[in-house]
């Protein structure tokens, strides 16, 4: 018998038809997904400074702003909410569970979600008006060339459907979308986008 | 379509990130079981139907997935204030 | 033809590529302009009737120039692009253009509908309430032959073949009109730096300066207008959409707008979408929407070739025709002498002006005589004559106020005619956010009240009729609002060349005209012209006592039509205030409501149809399914197998042997979908018995429990079994199509009413696939795929679950039975689903493992009077209606959501209905789901209802059909014969029986 995928794809099927090349200007739209980091969720109502005392690279002021991301050295945390985080980690989910420490028990919770998300990346020349189509949220602002420490992500609708998103580049969005949905968010991109237009990695 | 400030998020948003979620400041009795019908039916089925302010639960759904209390005018819409739960709102007397 | 020759600088067709097209109307071929508007080149091509009127099918000819045309309207195209009820002069010629008029049977030129004119006296106003009322029955009759002479247009019977496009934007200021003053206000704000959307429904910007002959110092209004335009093109924070209508205004600043990307150059789209609905969310909004002039009445004034003075102008200016050959015009104020100079200076010298004020000194005047042409002041048309179009106009003397006729009446021959009634500001926009416009009488228009959203109107929305001050406006609104929100330029504020102000005779306050004869027997006065409803009609409805505006509007179906009155509200209104013996200002207005213009469904439905109408959810073996022939039911979002045909099957053949398969060996479902939520946090218990009705205090580590959630009245909301992980760490699982709705309601409860408790919610439906495995093999199958677990029955009992490695992979094994089989569910993380599933089936085929869909799963589990909840309950029943007294423990500390309710007199009273199973007594029919049940089969009306059927199936493991029901007092009614009516007049009976057809003592899952 074979060995599992390990990246088995909520997308797999889409991926197989690449019309053409990247970089090449008459391509509208490219979606890449993004795989390789786990996803934890941490909730709790214990002061975040308190609770990620452990975590090293972490500007701790950071841990309270809503609708922002940040990086520290073993990954980034997405703030969902006032007593919500994503981890997004190359660690596995026992190293991070050390990290929180036997202080809190009872008080948090963490959840390995990491099969419950496709993460895809969006850019192409016909990135914006796509996102036009796909988001009532006001993205102009989004990712300002001031900020450092922290950068903007927010959770809305896209394509109806609820995501994570945040700006990677001038150039470029991520989107953090239901593994039930992915299959449609794609349908969604390609009809926007005409067939060739739309290229799947 | 609303525009909302969600106070936990510090961004108006759109409506459709939002579900309404029934009038604010209702406090489930103390002891459910020492209610007569008719005030248990009270909180269970009573309640306000001004023409002008009007305090409401709203949840941010497809966002940040807390619930939040809004004041809003029944005939204009519009939004007076929103503000965290266990809070109260300023342009308007809850008291009745 | 009456093309002009001369060399109009706005003209459309003087522009260098001008082309030549054919169209057809009405089944001739004509030639026109790429470019033109339809009318434009009907006009060319002298056609003066255009269609036959709604009530009394008169002949009816172009009135105006654009969106306030009621008489010319067009079906467009044919097939599957085919538009109904478009306007002709909102309609841009192409090739190959074919327009059709919507009335007007065998043609509009004879139409034996006219017959239906000699009973015009029978006909007034509220005919249709009063005429087909008796015999009642002769109703259904009536209306097959009004629908035949009723309505307007064809709607096309084959799918739109075009698709299209939603944005969503957001801007700082949104400025709806680009006429001189939006134009400006645009300007302005972009030239401060913020981000503008501006937005003009006409192909071309410039507004008014496109249609007159005006002059801004030395340059003329055209070239102005160019060179504004220019200048807001050289802004990237500006944005400039044309052909694009805003046409509704919604709260909080959020407005609809849609525009037409190809409709002027093809009937269907080639390329890209035909039209594109915007959504914008403005922090400002400039209205500089305009004003239409309104036409006076008077007797007959609907006769082909009577139309809008400035319109006159428009086809004369912008399209270079001509509509005839002598004009008059017929005015109460100063701006319709500008249609006299454009004749007068661009076709010939047969003009004459007929204006209802005395003589005085003015500009217009002195100019007027300086042209030579006449002007006959103190008088007005009282009525037009002709057959198929006007030939000449009664002419007589008025008295000061313009209400009475003081002399004798002269004809004058002609064959246009130019009438002005004065100027209606369009506050459409801003009624639409709930705002009563305001009466001026100075201006003798209405006007925007005062805004509730962040809005300005300028120009002539806003009661500035002069090109001066619209400009002016525009520039003063365009700059202070940018500044409001934050943005201000450096640079000095341009000079802007202003045209001169001119003196104005101001408008007389007359709207219609006086006829020598009474007004019931004087011809037809039309004040709504596709309405067909005339200033007889208004006095008649107010005679009759419908005195509120409201009322009178929909008594008379004035304003009904697809121009909305753009035309006939002001008249219509100033007729019945005077009727009333009140003032306009008393009278009011009516209401606006969106859509300002008639919208295309498809460009707001957008993308969302067909595949993506709505989001739709796969579980991770989807890909599987679809290669293993599967029909797909829709759970919620979610796609799930509903039942896997072998080749040849029907459904039912297909679910019989699927779930004989199940209970005779082995079967393997797709459970994915179910929403799954883990529960943890020190308090999790504590939770957990607050929102079921379980006692959760016993749960202990490697358990089961199904659980049983309420709402606060009682009502049963949700069911799931709850397992325990680990302490105070629990996963519950919900319906499919509940999932979400219970975390909210779980979120509700944690957040504001129990924030002191410490127990974090997490949805990780998406993050486990779920394979259940259900029949008397399926211990067989799990030991050769896991290694690690005992499955033994002593060691893995029944409603237990255990970690284990299947195939390799770390799995959660739950041993839950749906079916009543013995049964496990295998839950993986979500991306190795798929291995998981195929590993199953792959080792399963010795068993001869067969693949089961919903409507098995809904069958076994109906066998064994299991509920669906949503499907058996419907938010109105109770654990005690279900039976399920037993799943209710009152709590020590804490009284559990809905548990006081299920002591309210109304849950415990006696003939509640009761969950029971039902068979049929000839064993063969399979009743209909939703069937009613009575308790014989002689009864009178009406009938006393004794339940429902909520489940109904063939059960091929017990060879007959079975059905659930909900009967009242059922528990106590068990072999009682009932009877269920069907809809075809048979009767079905029936026999209360226990829910548990299958295995009643429960011991198949426990092997």
């Amino acid at each position: 018998m074979s060995e599992p995928d390990q990246i088995n794809s909520a997308i797999k099927n889409r991926t197989q038809n690449i019309t053409t090349e990247i970089g090449n200007d008459e391509v509208g739209l490219i979606v890449r997904e993004v795989s390789g980091e786990l996803k934890i969720n941490i909730q709790s109502r214990v002061e975040a400074r308190e609770l990620f005392r452990n975590f090293k690279g972490i500007n701790s002021s950071s841990l309270a702003k809503p609708c922002t991301f940040f990086e520290y050295d073993m990954g980034r945390i997405f703030l969902l909410g006032p007593y919500e985080w994503l981890i997004s980690t190359r660690n596995n989910i026992d190293k991070v569970k050390t990290l929180f420490g036997k202080k809190y028990v009872g008080y948090f919770s963490c959840v390995d979600v990491t099969d419950g998300y496709t993460e895809l990346k969006l850019s192409g020349n016909l990135l914006d008006h796509t996102l036009k189509q796909s988001l009532t949220y006001d993205y102009f602002a989004l990712n300002l060339e001031e900020e450092t420490e922290s950068f903007r992500c927010i959770q809305t609708n896209f394509a109806r459907v609820p995501v994570l998103f945040w700006k990677t580049s001038k150039l470029s969005v991520n989107l953090l979308v239901r593994r039930s949905y992915a299959d449609y968010l794609i349908e969604w991109l390609s009809i926007l986008n005409s067939e060739e237009k739309l290229v799947v990695l | 379509m609303l525009s909302i400030y969600c106070p936990y998020c510090n961004e108006m948003r759109d409506e459709e990130e939002f579900s309404y979620s029934g009038e604010a400041h209702i406090k489930r009795p103390e002891k459910p079981l020492e209610l007569t019908d008719e005030q248990w039916g009270q909180y269970l089925f009573f309640r306000k139907n001004p023409s002008t302010l009007h305090a409401e639960m709203w949840n941010h759904s497809s966002g940040c997935r807390q619930y939040f209390n809004v004041v809003r005018d029944m005939q204009s819409y519009k939004i007076t204030e929103t503000y965290p739960i266990a809070q109260f709102p300023e342009s308007l007397d809850i008291s009745e | 033809m009456r093309r002009l020759n001369t060399n109009i600088i706005n003209a459309v067709n003087s522009h260098e590529n001008s082309i030549t097209v054919n169209f057809k109307f009405n089944g001739k071929i004509y030639k026109g302009h790429k470019g033109e508007s339809l009318a434009s080149a009907l006009i060319a091509n002298d056609i003066a009737i255009v269609g036959r009127s709604f009530k009394f099918s008169r002949p009816r000819g172009i009135v105006g120039h654009w969106s306030e045309e009621p008489n010319a309207i067009v079906q467009v195209g044919s097939g599957a692009g085919t538009v109904p009820n478009l306007k002709a002069t909102q309609v841009e010629l192409y090739e190959g253009l074919e327009a059709k008029s919507v009335n007007g049977w065998p043609n509009v030129n004879f139409d034996l509908m006219s017959i239906s004119g000699f009973f015009e006296r029978l006909m007034p106003a509220g005919f249709y309430y009063k005429t087909f009322m008796y015999p009642r029955k002769f109703w259904k009759t009536y209306e097959k032959y009004i629908r035949k002479a009723a309505g307007l247009g064809k709607v096309p019977s084959e799918p739109d073949p075009d698709f299209y496009e939603k944005l969503n934007h957001h801007c700082d200021i949104l400025v709806v009109g680009a006429g001189p003053s939006g134009m400006l206000a645009a300007l302005q704000a972009g030239r401060a730096g913020a981000r503008v959307i501006i937005a003009d429904d006409q192909s071309e910007i410039g507004g008014s300066l496109l249609y007159s002959n005006s002059k801004i110092k030395k340059m003329s209004g055209y070239a102005w207008a160019k060179s504004i335009e220019n200048e807001i093109r050289s802004f990237k924070n500006i944005t400039v959409i044309s052909r694009c209508t805003v046409f509704g205004y919604y709260d909080h600043n959020f407005l609809t707008m849609i525009e037409r990307c190809t409709d002027h150059q093809s009937l269907t789209s080639d390329l890209g979408p035909r039209q594109r609905l915007h959504r914008v969310r403005a922090q400002s909004v400039i209205l500089a929407t305009g004003a239409f002039e309104r036409p006076l009445v008077f007797a007959n004034n609907d006769l082909p070739r009577i139309m809008l003075a400035s319109s006159v102008s428009a086809y004369i200016n912008r399209y270079a025709v001509t509509p005839g050959e002598k004009l008059v015009v017929c005015t109460n104020n100063d701006n319709a002498y500008k249609t006299a100079f454009d004749w007068k200076s661009l076709i010939n010298d047969h003009v004459t002006i007929i204006d209802t004020r005395r003589a005085v000194q003015s500009e217009v005047i002195e100019r007027a005589k300086a042209m030579r042409i006449k002007i006959i002041h103190g008088h007005g048309v009282i009525e037009a004559r002709g057959r198929t179009r006007v030939k000449s106009v009664l002419v007589a003397p008025l008295c000061m106020s313009g209400k009475e006729i003081i002399g004798e009446a002269t004809e004058i021959y002609c064959d246009v005619v130019a009438t002005s009634g004065g100027w209606s500001a369009a506050v459409h926009l801003s009624s639409q956010t709930g705002v009563k416009p305001v009466w001026d009488n100075e201006i003798l228009s209405f006007r925007p009240g005062q805004a509730v959203q962040s809005q300005k109107s300028v120009g002539a929305c806003n009661g500035s009729f002069e090109l001066k001050e619209c400009i002016e406006d525009g520039i003063s609104v365009g700059a202070s609002e940018a500044k409001r929100l934050g943005f201000e330029s450096g640079k000095p504020k341009q000079k802007i060349d202003l045209p001169e102000t001119k003196d104005e005779h101001p408008t007389q306050e007359v709207f219609c005209l006086p006829h020598f004869k009474p007004l019931s027997r004087a011809p037809k006065q039309f004040v709504d012209q596709q309405l067909d409803v005339t200033a007889g009609s208004i006095e008649l409805a107010a005679r009759e006592g419908f005195e509120s505006v409201e009322h009178v509007k929909r008594y008379t179906a004035l304003g009904f039509g697809t121009d909305q009155g753009k035309l006939s509200n002001v008249n219509g209104m100033a007729i019945l205030a005077n009727a009333l013996g009140k003032s306009i200002a008393e009278t009011g207005t009516t209401m606006f409501r969106p859509a300002y213009t008639p919208t295309t469904f498809g460009a707001i439905a957008g993308r969302e149809v067909k595949k993506l109408f709505d989001p739709k959810r796969y579980t991770p073996m989807h890909d599987w399914h679809l290669e293993n022939t599967v029909e797909f039911e829709n759970v919620g979002q979610w796609k799930r197998p509903w039942y896997f045909p072998k080749s040849g099957e029907t459904m039912e053949q297909s679910v019989r042997r699927e779930c004989v398969a199940v209970r005779n060996s082995l079967g393997i479902l797709d459970a994915s979908t179910l929403g799954k939520i883990d529960v943890q946090g020190k308090d999790a218990k504590e939770f957990l018995n607050r929102v079921y009705t379980n006692n959760f205090d016993t749960l202990n580590p490697g358990k089961c429990r199904y659980g049983l959630m309420l709402k606060e009245d009682g009502m049963i909301f949700d069911d799931g079994v709850c397992a325990c992980i680990s302490k105070d760490h629990y996963l519950i699982h919900t319906t499919t199509g509940g999932a979400a709705n219970v975390l909210a309601w779980l979120e509700l409860w944690k957040q504001t009413e129990w924030p002191d408790l410490d127990v974090f919610l997490t949805s990780v439906t998406d993050a486990w696939a779920t394979a259940t495995i259900s029949g008397p093999n399926s211990r067989k199958l799990i030991q050769k795929v896991c290694s690690d677990i005992d499955f033994n029955n002593d060691n893995f009992k029944h409603m237990e679950w255990k970690q284990g490695l299947i195939a390799g992979i770390e799995a959660r094994i739950f041993r839950v039975s749906f079916t009543g089989e013995l049964s496990f569910e295998i839950n993986v993380p979500s991306n190795f689903g798929l291995y998981i599933w195929n590993k199953l089936i792959e080792t399963g085929a010795e068993f001869d493992i067969t693949p089961y869909g919903t409507e098995s799963m809904h069958i076994l589990r109906a066998e064994k009077g299991f509920i669906i909840v949503g499907q058996d309950t419907d938010g109105s029943m109770s654990p005690m209606d279900m039976g399920m007294d037993w799943i209710v423990k009152s709590k020590k500390d804490y009284s559990f959501l809905g548990e006081r309710s299920l002591i309210r007199a109304d849950i415990v009273r006696e003939d509640r209905k009761q969950f029971v199973g039902l068979r049929t007594l000839n064993d063969k029919q399979v009743l209909p789901e939703g069937s009613q049940i009575v308790r014989s089969k002689k009864q009178t009306i009406p009938i006393q209802m004794e339940g429902h059927v909520t489940s109904s199936y063939f059960s091929a493991c017990l060879g007959h059909p079975i059905a659930l029901a909900m009967i009242k007092n059922g528990h106590q009614r068990m072999g009682e014969i009932v009877y269920s009516p069907q809809s075809d007049g048979s009767v079905i009976e029936l026999r209360i029986v226990n829910p548990v057809f299958y295995d009643p003592k429960g011991e198949r899952q426990y092997v």
